[in-house]
């Protein structure tokens, strides 16, 4: 295990570079001038976006910025925000936690939502269980996230007036209010993360429950709970956690949107003003940031993978 | 079909929940609704604003957009002020006196900024010098006509003019005038997230893309306009979220889009108003880009629009109808160009016939993507394809269209929210003066470059409405502008908020504003 760990972490070294150059290259590329938008766009004279092209380096060749962006971001420092002059990794860690919260919410309802109704799914095929959980897997992936929160938020807070509907609360300030926050934003995210999940995991312990093995437990008299909680589960949990895997990145995608419409201030929200304001130092740190979480999270992946399935490990 | 039996219970049903509605209503109104002009604003009140667009920095001398100024207004003074007609009124400074080669501020007595650094005319000479010297200062502009500026005693600067400028004092009133305390310039806070002025209001936290929390300054000098202990302007950028904010309580006043009137509306705890401001929809063109060079194609693109179609379907009822830079009631308006260019889409094909277009032509409409401009600019297309301009829409992030409309010239027309300016010749000289910043084509015309100098040059505010409406005239008889719509601040209020409206700046300033005790 602690080679199969080492020798994974290896690997991340080069994915990271590789997504360092394509997050540079395609910062760099956007259309419109970042100096331009510095000096104010509408009513930006000549000479202010001269001075704003050298004070924020721009007038330097490419390779040279990518060079000084890379070994910088490496000692940690991803620059200044082009717009605040604030230090990049101030600006993370003020937005980060918010976003972190949201997507940690989400897959807790995710799973809180896909466990029982796959579970009960497989366990009658074809009966109401299994069409209910059909139905929700479907809704998660047709309705559109921006509506269903729309919703949520016409319900429950301007009608029934439960939760509130805008805004963030840091956990260190009030546990209680984090959480009332996120709730409805986390019951968005969970609710479309929670489709592809169910999906999986129906299919892989419904696979499960027609082996051999299952069916020796049941002759053997093992009560239901045991055969299915224990083992068959188990063995059926691989796939899913592979979908979880696969799902962090689609999380954060998701999140530009629900932040935008629970307006809670996190990296989601951050890199859209970044984009609109050419702020391509905060740009590049944000999405480096996600690429590191999304490298990271498929780290966690192949490691729980290999804890659940002993086999993955010698390959 | 239904039994009469069904219909009667259904018709008492009905008039049973309408008389529970109307209680309900009626409960509602009876605190809020009679107090408004009685309750006395709470001395510990705090009220939410939510506004739409982030600020660019939080130093007013190095900002670079508009949409700043409501973050600047809690906290910086500025030395002159704005009354609510749009005029100049005192500010940090009492008294001014404008000749054509100086300007001379007399400041109050025992006047301090927040950090307790005093504001004397050594302070305001630190200022004006590095809004006139620093590398990045967006307020240079404003001050060209400056050329020095010396205090002659602790209370007295004189700014000596290198020309004759009747618009300083106006602008003496928005950013220019913002004093920032010359303590954290030299110090090197970082004023564009850390402001230190002498405002109404001092900073508490500032979180950059986010949200503003201030609280009362004590030593503000006009203790009795400061009626809420604290301020919070969050910034949400989603127009549905923002009237959802409101509407759940959780934020007092907000901006919202035309669109939104009629929801808004229907929400008995919320007062929707659309106060009149500067601000003139256009048409932004570049008139050094074949055929909008021809006066006659312009001339017959002002026919062809629909502006009370514009009203009534893209701005929902609100706003003005604009026929010229300046709306009706302000004093460079002129009431003789109003209903210059009546839809007339005959006509417009007759001049375009006259033009050399019998047949129409055809041109690439890019518009920021934002949803309202691209409804805006479809709703426009259909007209001029109607007298057979024929347009390829282009939706594009604003940043990139900016680049190509300003810097590239690649851009003949598109629809264009001027925010307006505090004094009519900065409107006046940047979209139409031979250097102006936003006339990309710098293409002007002899008498219409001195009516401009005069407009700006001064005399007393009859002299200048007399120049300015001359201008306009000139401008609108080359088809120069093609005015659209003055779309006013459309703003919901909930109940517990007394006194406020917006100002014709159309900037959101919350002095005399206070909220209603909660019994």
């Amino acid at each position: 295990m602690l080679t199969f760990t080492i020798r994974r972490l290896l690997t991340l070294v080069p994915q990271l570079l590789v997504a360092a150059l394509v997050v540079f290259v395609l910062t760099s590329l956007l259309p419109g001038d970042a100096a331009i938008a510095r000096a104010g766009g509408e009513s930006a004279t000549p000479e202010l976006i001269a001075q704003y092209r050298a004070q924020l380096g721009l007038d330097k060749p490419l390779v040279e910025r990518f060079i000084d962006f890379v070994v910088h971001a490496a000692t940690g420092d991803l620059g200044i925000s082009f717009s605040t002059s604030e230090p990049v990794s101030d600006i993370l860690l003020r937005k980060v936690p918010v976003t972190l919260s949201l997507v940690l919410l989400g897959f807790i309802f995710a799973i809180l939502i896909a466990l029982p109704l796959a579970t009960i799914a497989a366990l009658h095929p074809r009966g109401i269980a299994d069409r209910i959980s059909l139905a929700v897997a479907t809704s998660g992936i047709a309705i559109p996230n921006f509506w269903f929160a729309i919703l949520l938020v016409l319900l429950f807070s301007l009608t029934l007036r439960w939760l509130p509907a805008t805004s963030y609360v840091p956990f260190s300030t009030d546990p209680l209010q984090w959480f009332l926050h996120l709730l409805l934003p986390a019951i968005t995210l969970g609710h479309a993360l929670a489709a592809e999940l169910t999906r999986q995991l129906r299919a892989s312990l419904g696979d499960h429950l027609r082996r051999d093995y299952v069916r020796t437990m049941r002759s053997a008299g093992l009560s239901e709970i045991s055969v299915v909680g224990k083992h068959a589960l188990r063995s059926a949990l691989g796939p899913a956690v592979t979908t979880l895997g696969l799902q962090v990145p689609i999380a954060i995608g998701t999140c530009v949107v629900i932040e935008a419409v629970f307006d809670l201030p996190g990296i989601g929200s951050q890199m859209v003003q970044a984009v609109f304001s050419r702020d391509i130092q905060v740009l590049q740190g944000v999405i480096l940031f996600t690429v590191l979480l999304v490298v990271v999270a498929s780290f966690l992946t192949d490691l729980a993978y290999a804890l659940i399935n002993p086999k993955v490990r010698v390959q | 079909m239904m039994s009469t039996e069904k219909w009667r219970v259904l018709r008492r049903l009905a008039a049973a929940v309408t008389v529970g509605a109307l209680a309900v209503a009626l409960a509602a109104c009876a605190p809020g609704g009679g107090g408004e002009a009685t309750a006395a604003p709470d001395p510990d009140g705090s009220l939410t604003f939510g506004y739409f667009e982030p600020a660019t920095s939080l130093d007013p001398q190095q900002g670079t957009s508009s949409q700043d100024i409501p973050w600047l207004l809690p906290v910086y003074a500025s030395l002159l002020s704005y009354a609510a007609d749009g005029s100049v009124a005192p500010g940090l400074a009492e008294s001014w006196e404008l000749s054509d080669d100086s300007l001379t501020l007399t400041l109050r007595e025992g006047l301090t900024f927040h950090d307790g650094t005093a504001l004397d005319a050594d302070a305001v000479v630190a200022n004006m010098d590095r809004a006139m010297t620093l590398e990045t200062s967006t307020v240079k502009g404003d001050l060209s006509s400056v050329a020095s500026v010396e205090a002659s005693d602790d209370l007295t600067v004189v700014l000596s003019l290198s020309a004759p400028d009747a618009a300083l004092p106006a602008k003496l009133a928005d950013r220019a005038g913002m004093m920032i305390s010359p303590a954290a310039f030299d110090d090197g806070t970082n004023l564009a997230i850390d402001p230190i002025g002498a405002g109404p209001w001092q900073l508490v936290e500032y979180s950059p893309g986010d949200h503003l929390t201030v609280e009362r300054f004590d030593h503000y000098y006009d203790p009795e306009s400061v009626l809420l202990s604290s301020l919070t302007i969050r910034l949400i950028e989603d127009d549905d979220t923002r009237l959802s904010a409101v509407r759940a309580g959780e934020v007092d006043v907000a901006q919202i889009s035309a669109a939104q009137v009629q929801l808004a509306g229907t929400d008995p705890s919320l007062e929707v108003r659309t106060d009149p401001a500067l601000a003139v929809d256009h048409l932004g063109m570049n008139i050094s880009i074949a055929p909008f060079d021809d006066p006659l194609v312009r001339e017959a693109i002002n026919y062809a629009i629909d502006r009370e179609a514009l009203y009534e379907g893209i701005y929902r009822g609100t706003g003005t109808i604009a026929w010229q830079p300046f709306p009706p009631g302000y004093f460079g308006n002129d009431p003789s160009l109003e209903n210059m260019y009546p839809y007339d889409p005959d006509k417009a094909r007759e001049l375009l016939a006259e033009a050399g277009y019998p047949d129409g032509f055809s041109f690439d409409f890019k518009t920021n993507n934002q949803p309202f401009r691209v409804q805006a600019t479809e709703a426009i297309a259909g007209m001029l394809a109607d007298v057979g301009i024929t347009t390829n829409i282009i939706p594009m992030e604003g940043p990139a269209l900016l680049d190509e409309f300003y810097y590239q010239n690649s851009v003949p027309i598109y629809f264009t929210p001027w925010g307006g300016r505090a004094d009519p010749s900065q409107t006046l000289d940047n979209l139409f003066g031979p250097d102006g910043l936003n006339n990309p084509s710098k293409v002007t015309a002899p008498d219409l470059t001195s009516a401009l100098d005069d407009a700006r040059d001064g005399g007393d505010q009859d002299a200048r409405g007399e120049a300015i409406r001359h201008a306009s005239d000139l401008i609108m008889k080359d088809s120069r502008m093609i005015p659209l719509m003055f779309p006013g601040v459309t703003t919901v209020v909930r109940d517990n908020v007394i006194g406020y409206s917006t100002g014709l700046t159309g900037k959101a300033n919350f002095l005399n504003v206070g909220v209603a005790a909660t019994s």
